[in-house]
């Protein structure tokens, strides 16, 4: 089934009032829904029910990467021209160690961005339909993705709920 | 804070970056021109040589490496802010974080320039970095140098990377209110961020694993800094506190610098219900306890250079007290470790001129400090025969200004062309607006 | 959990008799044992008294110096944290006792000093060590129970004055002279003020002298500028270590007031202490291998690459810093009462071990890593020492703060916020 690319937009003034009209949604079994907001907050990702951010796996394997690259640049560069400075063995781990602990944050840290940025689907050429400038200030808004013949139960739904508007897109 | 409403935040914040009157203009030029001046002192020392510097034996290391270990240690107390306290839940961080942010980011290109500065031949400086070469000879990674690329780098990156995913919430505010050019640039700095729920979640995520990252990052790097000191065997530089120390010393004077910086920002553009007095204060109140670390490491230096019976060790702590520089000496212990204890007295730490004015003196401590570590380490090594003094010369001093201004230069561009409080945080700390109020305290 | 705050006076102790009648006995045994070592082998008695008055003093005072911070910083998430904190005060002024025999043991250790090093010998005169460590430790004590003091006063005299009973001689004591509830509230905190910041002052001071006189001298020649801010860390982290346990303890017995929800926030501590302490061994380490240079070198040789030191010090290393690391990377394993449980007996076990291999290898010039049922009783004994003292403070006093008083709802974590952002995160 695929997924509708039209929908209607509530935009709220109050965060509980927005709270409210994702759990009568839901109810009514528009499960489709995505929040737009000013500041984030954990009350509406509970609302919405939607699984953790996977980046943390990102950043795991970020990690390890960056480890492991850590120890074969410097143990292999060591060994393949080999010479002996300060009278410290060719590989002497406690320095390299401090190379492997940069390498892990620093690749830790671009792997974790790249996490962000795919799963977020940044940058974003193409913008929500639902996106108002006034979401980005002071208003929080609603996206229901629905078929055109759902949007009066829609609609009437969201004022139920107190939204400020309701705005219909029809594409 | 309280009575401050989303839309109000948006209309102070954005009210900062209208156009600029002429005395920024002003003030811009002659940072321009000292700038301008500083490059041109290096200009000729590159051309001249190195010796147009101090730097001579037995001091080969003097005022460049002071200045990027002082830079180094400004960015730190700004991922202090951002990182460290983030971490920690504290509320407080969120009227200064983006601009101790962007002091880090600013004081990392500074330091970033020293390297390359100091390098006889700075056109070989990617010589420091480890790429496949002809003759197969690699970086040297048993160096305290190399660690030093690596873990500066590393910052700088990362540093980065947590200014600008933190920037994107607000620039698309920004975005939003702006026409022309100016909407061109925002729009693709905000990478069409809507603040969809997707969007804030992983980037919450993404900002947590960030700080959580950045925060053993910043013990490692100024560890790492003091490691080109500490690794040698010269008198006074050969000590295990040294990272403790160093790092303890770079939030001290990252948090007088940012200190610096707020004061002037916050009248300038009338940001008092953002940047508050407690805000201040609180700043003050871990510049106490920054300051009381760099005092205990200054007495544990001083029992230890009598415990170690070690003769070099010994006449080169009784040089620095009451030798050639010795006023440098004992401004650094007066301004780094006594002056902060003013703070205790809640007059002073509550008092904007009071803030100011001890941060200044903090900032000329610190930097004194490095440079009194320094050169008096290396001034007065094992053999007496090769003792020397330094002096710096004209292009020491003009390329010192010169970073300053560099410095500036960004600050000012800073000031005008992005948000210099971050409204995103600002908004998540203030309680979200309810149709009912019924359980707010 | 009980809401009418007398019941919470009433509560059963969370130690009961039979517990505290076994700690007494351990503390003969221990006694007893080490008495019978003394007149065998007084250098391996002396030696193995320190290690464990450095371990169990330490345990005692960092869980203080955890509760003074906690004061300091105006926490709120853990009322019922503090005052376990709180309790292990009772050990020090033990500790303090303690300290006094070990003048002959220290005799022992410093009386050769003044030939194998002239130039110091007389900074480490014994007599001299031993005035200074008893001043610092006691000065440090003496801190300590005022600001215990301060803390219990102003409940007990709440308490009492709203008509509770039984009184007991200890409460009468503490509430001697009560001014009424508002100035003395006032009084406590000011008080409790006053003496958080001047115990986090002296604290470092103090347990840094302690590392460089009792540790760190007894090597003649070696000397490392770090090794008293080690110390002072490791103790701090130990005392954490310590409270996890009893809270994981507690909260799994169902002690009324003791919640497994303050675990993880302990836990995140903890974990960053793992880190602060690796880095504190590490900053040492790293500058003592690139020097190379024998007088610093010989200390870490001995403990890293020679027989049977090696073995210890990558136990210590692997109890206290790797494993702890990577159990505390899991939120999961922070919310379990047995896994933090069995992580703060790591860890602990591991600082012991690490205060064993500071000091015996300097002293100690037979074969082998001394460990019989000499080191066992000597331990045992002081355990119960610990336990003896603790257990008697939490018989004697309430674990969570009166209900309804402003101290109450000062320390309550859920002050008043309910869309206050949810804390759980990590």
């Amino acid at each position: 089934m695929t997924r509708p690319s039209t929908g209607i937009v509530g935009s709220f003034r109050y965060l509980d009032t927005l709270l409210a009209a994702i759990a009568r949604l839901r109810q009514a079994g528009y499960r489709d829904l995505q929040a737009l907001s000013p500041v984030p907050h954990h009350a509406i990702d509970e609302a919405l029910h939607k699984p953790a951010s996977p980046v943390r796996v990102f950043t795991l394997i970020g990690c390890l990467l960056g480890a492991v690259t850590g120890f074969v640049l410097t143990i292999a560069t060591s060994l393949h021209y080999p010479l002996i400075t300060s009278g410290k063995p060719i590989v002497s781990i406690p320095p390299f160690l401090i190379i492997v602990f940069e390498l892990t944050i620093l690749f830790g840290g671009l792997l974790t961005l790249g996490g962000m940025l795919l799963n977020a689907r940044l940058p974003q050429v193409h913008t929500v339909p639902a996106y108002d400038p006034r979401f980005s200030e002071d208003r929080f808004g609603l996206w229901v993705r629905c078929a055109v013949t759902d949007f009066d139960a829609v609609a009437r739904l969201l004022e139920s709920a107190e939204a400020e508007g309701v705005h219909r897109v029809e594409k | 804070m309280s009575e401050l409403t989303y839309g109000q935040v948006d209309r102070d914040i954005l009210r900062a970056m209208e156009a600029p009157g002429r005395l920024y203009y002003i003030v811009f030029l002659l940072n321009l021109l000292v700038l301008a001046w500083g490059a041109f002192a290096w200009r000729y020392q590159i051309v001249h040589g190195m010796g147009v510097s101090g730097l001579t034996h037995p001091v080969m290391w003097a005022i460049y490496i002071t200045n990027f270990v002082f830079w180094v240690g400004i960015a730190h107390s700004g991922t202090l802010i951002s990182a460290i306290l983030y971490l920690f839940r504290v509320r407080w961080r969120a009227g200064v974080y983006r601009t101790a942010e962007a002091v880090t980011v600013f004081a990392l290109f500074t330091a970033g320039l020293f390297p390359l500065i100091h390098l006889g031949r700075p056109w070989f400086f990617y010589w420091l970095l480890p790429y496949p070469q002809l003759g197969g000879l690699w970086v040297n990674f048993r160096s305290p140098l190399v660690w030093d690329v690596f873990a500066v780098m590393t910052y700088m990156i990362i540093s980065m990377l947590f200014f600008f995913t933190g920037l994107v919430p607000d620039v698309a505010v920004v975005r939003n209110r702006t026409r022309g050019w100016r909407h061109r640039l925002y729009a693709f700095l905000a990478q069409g961020w809507q603040g969809t729920d997707r969007q804030w979640r992983h980037y919450k995520a993404a900002y947590l694993f960030l700080a959580a990252l950045a925060t053993p990052l910043v013990i490692s790097v100024h560890s790492v800094v003091s490691w080109d000191f500490a690794q040698s065997i010269v008198a006074g530089w050969h000590s295990t506190i040294f990272a403790p120390y160093f790092v303890a010393g770079a939030i001290h004077s990252g948090l007088a610098m940012v200190i610096t910086l707020l004061i002037p920002l916050r009248r300038i553009f009338r940001l008092n219900a953002y940047v508050t007095q407690s805000h201040l204060e609180n700043l003050a109140k871990l510049i106490i306890l920054t300051g009381l670390i760099v005092g205990y490491a200054y007495i544990v230096e001083t029992y230890i250079a009598w415990y170690s019976n070690n003769v070099p060790e010994w006449q080169r702590f009784t040089f620095q007290v009451t030798g050639e520089y010795a006023i440098p000496f004992w401004i650094m212990i007066l301004f780094n470790s006594l002056v902060p204890l003013l703070f205790f007295v809640k007059r002073i730490r509550t008092s904007t001129p009071w803030l100011f004015g001890i941060a200044i003196l903090i900032n000329i401590g610190m930097w004194t400090e490095r440079f009194v570590i320094i050169v008096t380490g290396l001034a007065h090594e094992y053999d007496p025969y090769s003792w020397g003094l330094y002096f710096p010369t004209w292009v020491d001093i003009s390329i010192t200004l010169g970073s300053f201004a560099w410095f500036f230069f960004w600050f000012l561009l800073f000031a005008k062309l992005l948000p210099v409080v971050s409204i995103a945080e600002v908004k998540e700390e203030l309680p979200p607006p309810m149709k009912t109020v019924g359980d707010e305290a | 959990m009980p809401e009418r705050w007398e019941e919470r006076w009433t509560l059963p102790p969370p130690i009961s008799l039979g517990l505290i009648q076994a700690c007494a006995g351990l503390l003969f045994l221990g006694a007893a044992i080490f008495l019978i070592g003394l007149v065998q082998d007084p250098a391996r008695a002396w030696q193995i008294y320190l290690v464990n008055f450095l371990f169990w003093g330490g345990l005692a005072q960092g869980a203080v110096v955890f509760a003074a911070s906690y004061h300091v910083v105006q926490a709120k998430w853990g009322p019922t944290v503090r005052r376990l904190a709180e309790g292990m005060a009772a050990f020090l002024p033990v500790n303090f006792l303690l300290f006094i025999p070990l003048y002959f043991g220290l005799r022992l250790f410093f009386g050769q000093m003044h030939e194998l090093n002239p130039d110091r010998g007389a900074w480490f005169d014994s007599r001299f060590i031993f005035v200074r460590g008893g001043l610092g430790l006691g000065s440090l004590t003496i801190l300590s129970l005022l600001f215990v003091y301060y803390s219990l006063r102003a409940e007990v005299g709440v308490a009492l004055e709203r008509g509770f009973r039984p009184r007991r001689w200890l409460y009468a004591w503490l509430a001697d002279d009560w001014q009424g509830e508002q100035s003395e509230l006032h009084r406590s905190e000011r008080g409790k003020d006053v003496l958080a910041a001047g115990m986090l002052l002296a604290y470092p001071i103090i347990y840094t002298f302690m590392a460089f006189d009792l540790i760190m001298a007894l090597d003649p020649f070696w000397y490392s500028s770090l090794f008293g801010g080690h110390f002072f860390v490791s103790t701090f982290y130990l005392g954490l270590a310590g409270l996890t346990v009893v809270i994981a303890l507690l909260s799994r017995m169902g002690v009324p007031g003791v919640t497994s929800r303050q675990l993880p926030d302990l836990g995140k501590l903890l974990f960053g202490f793992t880190l602060t302490y690796a880095a504190m061994v590490w900053s040492q380490y790293i500058v003592i291998w690139y020097g190379n240079l024998p007088e610093e070198t010989q200390f870490v040789v001995l403990r890293v690459w020679e027989r049977p030191w090696a073995l210890l010090s990558w136990t210590v290393f692997i109890a206290s810093i790797f494993l702890p690391f990577l159990i505390f990377l899991s939120r999961k394993a922070k919310e379990s009462p047995g896994i933090m449980f069995s992580a703060g007996v790591l860890i602990m076990a591991g600082l012991w071990l690490e205060r064993y291999i500071l000091v015996v290898p300097s002293l100690w010039h037979g074969k082998g890593a001394p460990f019989g049922w000499l080191e066992l009783g000597v331990t045992v004994g002081f355990l119960g020492a610990a336990g003896l003292s603790y257990g008697f403070f939490l018989r004697q006093f309430p674990l969570l703060p009166l209900a309804g008083t402003p101290l109450a709802a000062a320390s309550n974590p859920s002050g008043g916020k309910p869309l206050e952002k949810n804390l759980s995160h990590v």
